[in-house]
């Protein structure tokens, strides 16, 4: 081994490497690696990751909010009255179609080529002209409408035509709730307070937990049982089974014991029969619910949980009855909770015969629940037009066709509207907010849920409510899972001072001793020129 | 004994009507108000975040326990509270009063109580956690008690205490949370419909940085400082050798305590709360993003949890679908019935393999110094295959 160095290698060393060419050459090599690669590189790592979104169709959406919701309507008359049949279809061309202001617009078409297949998800007119009295409208389950008629005057089709207009307009469709529905999501109408039935209305999710719990706060005393199961079955589950187009419904039920709600009654004498009663005021139930929620355990459902609680009374204010606003004994003996669900007091009329287990009578609880998981849903509960339209009771599935086929135009409004605003404001954020990353599948999510609510548009202006309600129910899953995306939020908010405070200690040492190399190749190289054209010149 | 009778019955009776007359003026301006200004919320969450660590920081987590036990006593159900602790105190060795947190050192309010849900603990309160529970982009398994699943129609307190500097606010010591992000944030909630209005509520020091660059609609804040203040903490407990309380959220509580479930006290009430020589900080308040007037938003509002109910009923009588035999009916044929019954539990965890979508799992993004590491890398390679080329 030779410690000493090679002659020759050294002369290479002091002369070549020290030499001013190569430290020109290494310094513009370095400099250009730096500028080339280095800053590139360090660039695109560090970028906050956005696969490429609709962004334009996202605007135009939202630019044109306006839906057309199309529905046929078909007029049957009596065989040889073809000529009332166009009176009343022009009367009621011009009383349906003179539009209100607002996003929705609402086409009624009397001339729809599926009006007879089985896909007709419209309203049908029939016509009888008998010699009653006063004119009279049956609203059937399947939404046909049959009205009797007097006589076949114009006068009396137009007054006709008015009043089918109204319970179309106000019923059948309900249209100042959809345009209410649209309106809320965009937040073009004011905050409408006089709107209470919207805010009772649960907002659309795909799936919903009923929960079903029996309360017993003294069971030492008087105890309860149901065999939830079977009554769930008996009275809910034709009902759910017709909405399962619409949500996903699991009920769940459970009996809960020493559970009371810390409550003082009211007592009254009954004017008639001289007995006590007790009662609650609707001030004091707006904080009955409080103390058992926590008890409850709806949260164990990863889904929004509607609850309908009963109640039995102790054994001290049996007969409890609760107050309406006007001062009536409510018949139900339950009470609604908007957007949280309903709870009934369950009075036990004979203790000493039920033996310690009372079974609790579905029936009763049922009739009281029924009514108000259908507000909750966003139905009415008997409607009223006026004294000459009878509408016929929806039997034990409790909602009539016409009823479920209003519930799929008002998710489908719903669905459109609230997926193209949350796109639209997904959009507006990350314009505004520069750290939100989108990745690929997010990106996927917000293709899919553009197109099919094209497709969800394009299927209500047809009047095709099933087709309109799937898309727009893919929409809104697909909107909703790409803004709540945890992968959205990977980083966190960096202000521009600490980007520095992170960039410079790393950076500066790098940097300084390459941009000083830097300046002196250019400068010999610039004297190097000027020492060329020189020697040119003195040649 | 016997003269004393009259007068007190005369007072009872003067007591009586004054409060029946009384009643009667709640019950109008309970009307008006619920025509003009009252609010039209369907449910009340709050959000208590306590950013602070270890045992010299007591007083913060008697600070957010304190809003605790008040929002729970005027009503919102645990299940709509996320408390956010990072450490026990009640737990701690150092305590020498085991499972308790005081809110003075005479022992008054056991701010702890009975009965605490903890929802977010230890390690994960995190500026990323709470943002995350804001925005709701939370994993898919996370449970729904860790979950702020409001909508349109809620009400939402969102209160935070802990060790803050102007704009920003730590979570324990490793990390901080600003104004900007929180502004954000409450952008994100409002864009999506997550709050219908939300209340503010900061103890820390330099506090009114915190809400200065909010800009979301209906959202109203109090902050304990203003810029260039501390926010001072109460008084010493000598039993627990640290400082027991903050001042502010001291004299919050002792207000709080006053107020009952459904009472009328308003936000105007609210704000006089710890005036200056009280606080030694001067409290500040931001309402110009919020829309109605303070004098008619009731603290209920955000404290506690009125429920607008419907009484309203229809004679309906439930029809039994005839399809399915009457239970009572069949199980008094046959008795067994009951034994092959379908029972299952609820899903209470979710079994999904759920490792990649955890909490602060970063994928696809490589971190910052990867650049960095491999520009130089590059530097260095290309410099050596020069130095070879030129050799």
């Amino acid at each position: 081994m030779s410690t000493s160095v090679n002659p020759k290698h050294r002369t290479f060393l002091s002369n070549d490497f020290n030499s001013k060419k190569t430290q020109t050459w290494a310094a513009i090599s370095i400099g250009v690696v730096i500028f080339a690669f280095g800053i590139p590189i360090w660039w695109k790592t560090t970028e906050v990751y956005r696969a490429s979104l609709p962004f334009d169709e996202i605007s135009s959406l939202y630019e044109d909010k306006s839906l057309t919701v199309k529905v046929p309507i078909l007029v049957k008359v009596p065989e040889n009255a073809d000529n009332v049949a166009d009176i009343l279809t022009n009367a009621l061309k011009l009383d349906l179609n003179n539009d209100m202001k607002g996003q929705i617009k609402f086409l009624y078409s009397f001339d729809d080529m599926n009006s007879k297949s089985n896909k007709f998800t419209g309203i049908v007119i029939r016509l009888n002209v008998k010699s009653t009295e006063q004119m009279e409208a049956h609203v059937a389950k399947d939404g046909t409408i049959t009205c009797t008629l007097p006589n076949t005057e114009k006068n009396t089709i137009d007054q006709l035509s008015l009043l089918i207009r109204d319970l179309i307009k106000d019923v059948i469709i309900n249209e100042a709730l959809l345009h209410h529905m649209v309106g809320n999501i965009y937040r073009t109408t004011h905050e409408d307070r006089h709107d209470r039935n919207l805010i009772k209305v649960v907002q659309a999710n795909p799936k919903f937990e009923l929960l079903f719990s029996l309360l017993c706060p003294e069971p030492q005393v008087q105890a309860a049982t149901w065999d939830m199961e079977k009554d769930s079955e008996m009275f809910l589950t034709p009902m759910l089974n017709k909405l399962q187009h619409l949500f996903d419904f699991h009920v769940g039920s459970q009996i809960l014991y020493y559970t009371a709600i810390p409550y003082k009654p009211k007592v009254k004498k009954d004017e008639q029969n001289k007995a006590l009663y007790r009662y609650l005021t609707p001030q004091q139930l707006s904080l009955v619910i409080n103390p058992i929620e926590g008890r409850l355990g709806s949260q164990v459902s990863s889904d929004p949980t509607l609850n309908f609680v009963v109640y039995l009374t102790e054994k001290k204010f049996t007969p409890l009855y609760i107050k309406t606003e006007n001062g009536d004994l409510s018949k139900s003996n339950a009470f609604l909770v908007p957007r949280w669900g309903s709870m009934q007091f369950y009075n036990i009329k004979n203790i000493s015969e039920s033996n310690g287990l009372t079974r609790v009578d579905p029936q009763i609880f049922m009739s009281a629940f029924i009514p108000h998981l259908r507000i909750l849903l966003g139905l009415q509960n008997n409607p009223y037009v006026g004294e000459q339209i009878i509408f016929e009771d929806a039997g034990y599935e409790n909602i009539a066709d016409w009823e479920l086929n209003y519930l799929y135009r008002l998710r489908t409004v719903e669905h459109i509207a609230s997926s193209i605003h949350t796109l639209h404001s997904l959009s507006k954020l990350l314009n505004q907010i520069s750290n939100i990353v989108i990745n690929d599948n997010i990106a996927t999510e917000v293709y899919d849920a553009v197109e099919s609510i094209i497709k969800a548009k394009g299927a209500l202006k047809n009047g095709d409510l099933k087709t309109a309600l799937k898309y727009s129910k893919k929409a809104f899953i697909a909107s909703e899972t790409a803004f709540f995306d945890p992968t959205l939020l990977e980083l966190l908010y960096f202000p521009e001072d600490q980007k520095f405070a992170i960039y410079i200690p790393l950076f500066l040492p790098i940097s300084l001793p390459i941009l000083i190399s830097l300046r002196y190749a250019f400068q010999r190289c610039r004297k190097k020129d000027f020492d060329e054209e020189e020697k040119e010149k003195t040649d | 004994m016997h003269i004393n009778i009259t007068p007190l019955a005369f007072l009872l009776y003067i007591i009586s009507t004054s409060h029946a007359s009384l009643a009667k003026n709640t019950k109008v301006t309970q009307e008006v108000n619920k025509h003009f200004s009252g609010s039209s919320h369907t449910n009340n969450w709050a959000v208590l975040v306590c950013t602070s660590r270890f045992w010299f920081n007591y007083r913060h987590v008697a600070n957010a326990l304190s809003v605790y036990r008040s929002v729970k006593r005027l009503g919102i159900p645990d299940s709509q509270i996320i408390l956010m602790l990072a450490d026990d105190m009640a737990c701690n060795p150092r305590n020498p009063r085991p499972g308790k947190v005081y809110n003075n050192k005479d022992q008054a309010i056991d701010v702890y109580g009975s009965d605490v849900e903890v929802d977010y603990r230890g390690y994960e309160v995190t500026a990323e956690n709470f943002i995350r529970v804001l925005t709701g982009r939370l994993p898919a398994d996370a449970p729904r008690s860790k979950r702020l699943s409001t909508d349109d129609r809620s009400n939402i307190l969102v209160y935070m205490t802990g060790h803050g500097g102007e704009d920003f606010l730590k979570f324990q010591d490793a990390e901080e949370i600003s104004n900007v992000e929180l502004a954000d944030a409450f952008e994100q909630m409002w864009q999506r419909r997550r709050y219908h209005e939300l209340l503010f509520i900061i103890d820390t020091c330099q506090a009114v940085s915190m809400f200065k660059r909010f800009y979301s609609p209906n959202i109203m804040a109090i902050a304990s400082s203003q810029v260039g203040e501390d926010s001072l903490s109460h008084h010493v407990d000598p039993a627990i050798g640290v400082y027991i309380i903050d001042r502010y959220t001291y004299h919050l509580l002792e207000f709080l305590e006053r107020v009952s479930p459904g009472s009328k006290e308003t936000m105007e009430q609210l704000f006089k709360v710890c005036p200056k020589h009280q606080c030694i900080s001067t409290p500040g308040f931001s309402t110009h993003l919020f829309s109605r007037p303070i004098s008619r938003t009731l603290i209920s509002d955000f404290f506690g949890s009125v429920r607008d109910v419907d009484v309203t009923d229809w004679s309906f009588t439930a029809k039994p679908n005839p399809e399915v035999v009457d239970t009572n009916k069949r199980t008094k044929a046959s008795g067994n019935e009951s034994a092959n019954r379908r029972y299952s539990y609820s899903q209470q965890f979710v079994t999904k393999d759920s490792t990649s979508d955890r909490l602060g799992t970063v994928e696809n993004t490589p971190h910052p110094l990867v650049g960095i590491a491999s520009s130089i890398f590059l530097c260095l390679m290309v410099a050596t295959v020069m130095k070879t080329l030129i050799s």
